[in-house]
C-alpha cells in the first residue's frame, strides 16, 4: 500500500481544486495530472504525435525522398545577373 | 532555444527511436524548441501530392488530419516561426554571402538559417551539406547535426 501524506489547504485553494477535479478522479490523481501540465516531455504535441506517421515506412520513405529532392530544386540564385 | 528542421521533426512522427531520445532529453531541460512555417511546408507538399494521394489516399488523408491537429497544438503554444521583418534582413545578407560566394543552398534552408541567426537559435537538423555552408559564411549561425 502507498505511503499516504497529509497536506492543508486554505478553502480558497480547496474550492479551486474542486472545480478541477474529475468525478472519476481522486485528489492524489488531480495533483498528478495538473504537475504533469507543467512538464515540458509530457506537454509537448510533437512528442504526443510521435509515431503518427510510423506506420508506412515504405510511404514516408517515399516522400522523405520526394521533399530532398523538392529542396534541391529550389536553390539560392548562383548568379542572377545578366552578362 | 532550438529549431528543428523538417528532416528531425520527420523523424519524430515516423518514430525513429534515436532522434526521440535526443529530442527528449533537450526537451527535459525546458529549453524553448520550435518549427518553423517553411519546414511545415515541406512536409505538406508530401500531403498534397498526386502521385501519394492516389497511392495512399487513406492513410495519407488520416495522416494529414493528425499532422493537422498537432500543429494546431504547436500554433497555440507559440512554437511556429516565421520570417519577420529584422529575418528578413538577415536573409538578403545570406543570399547575398551565397551568391558572391558561389555557393547556393536549398531557400528553404536559408530561410530556416536566416530566423535561426537572427533570433539566435541553434537549428537542429540532419542536413549537414547545406547548414554548413551558412556556419562557413556566418559564424554566428549555430547548429548541431542529429
Amino acid at each position: 500500500m502507498m505511503t499516504q501524506r497529509t497536506i492543508s489547504l486554505n478553502e480558497n485553494s480547496y474550492r479551486e481544486l474542486k472545480k478541477l477535479k474529475k468525478k472519476s478522479e481522486t485528489y492524489s490523481d488531480l495533483i498528478v495530472r495538473l504537475c504533469n501540465l507543467q512538464n515540458p516531455v509530457l506537454n509537448d504535441p510533437l512528442l504526443e504525435f510521435s509515431g503518427i506517421f510510423s506506420e508506412d515506412e515504405e510511404l514516408w520513405e517515399e516522400i522523405e525522398n520526394f521533399i530532398q529532392n523538392h529542396r534541391q530544386s529550389h536553390l539560392t540564385n548562383e548568379d542572377i545577373r545578366e552578362e | 532555444m532550438y529549431i528543428v528542421d523538417t528532416n528531425i521533426i520527420i523523424g519524430i512522427l515516423r518514430n525513429k527511436e534515436e532522434i526521440i531520445n535526443k529530442y527528449k532529453k533537450i526537451s527535459e531541460k525546458s529549453q524553448p524548441i520550435y518549427l518553423t512555417t517553411y519546414s511545415l511546408s515541406e512536409i505538406y507538399v508530401g500531403f498534397y501530392d498526386q502521385d501519394f494521394k492516389k497511392k495512399y489516399p487513406k492513410k495519407l488523408k488520416l495522416q494529414q488530419e493528425l499532422f493537422n491537429r498537432m500543429i494546431k497544438k504547436l500554433e497555440y503554444q507559440n512554437r511556429i516561426l516565421s520570417l519577420s521583418v529584422d529575418d528578413a534582413k538577415i536573409l538578403g545578407n545570406l543570399f547575398h554571402l551565397l551568391r558572391v560566394n558561389g555557393k547556393p543552398i536549398p531557400i528553404i534552408d536559408a530561410l530556416n538559417g536566416a530566423i535561426a541567426i537572427s533570433r539566435d537559435i541553434t537549428v537542429i537538423t540532419s542536413d549537414k551539406a547545406h547548414f554548413s555552408v551558412i556556419k562557413e559564411i556566418n559564424k554566428q549561425f549555430k547548429v548541431v547535426y542529429w
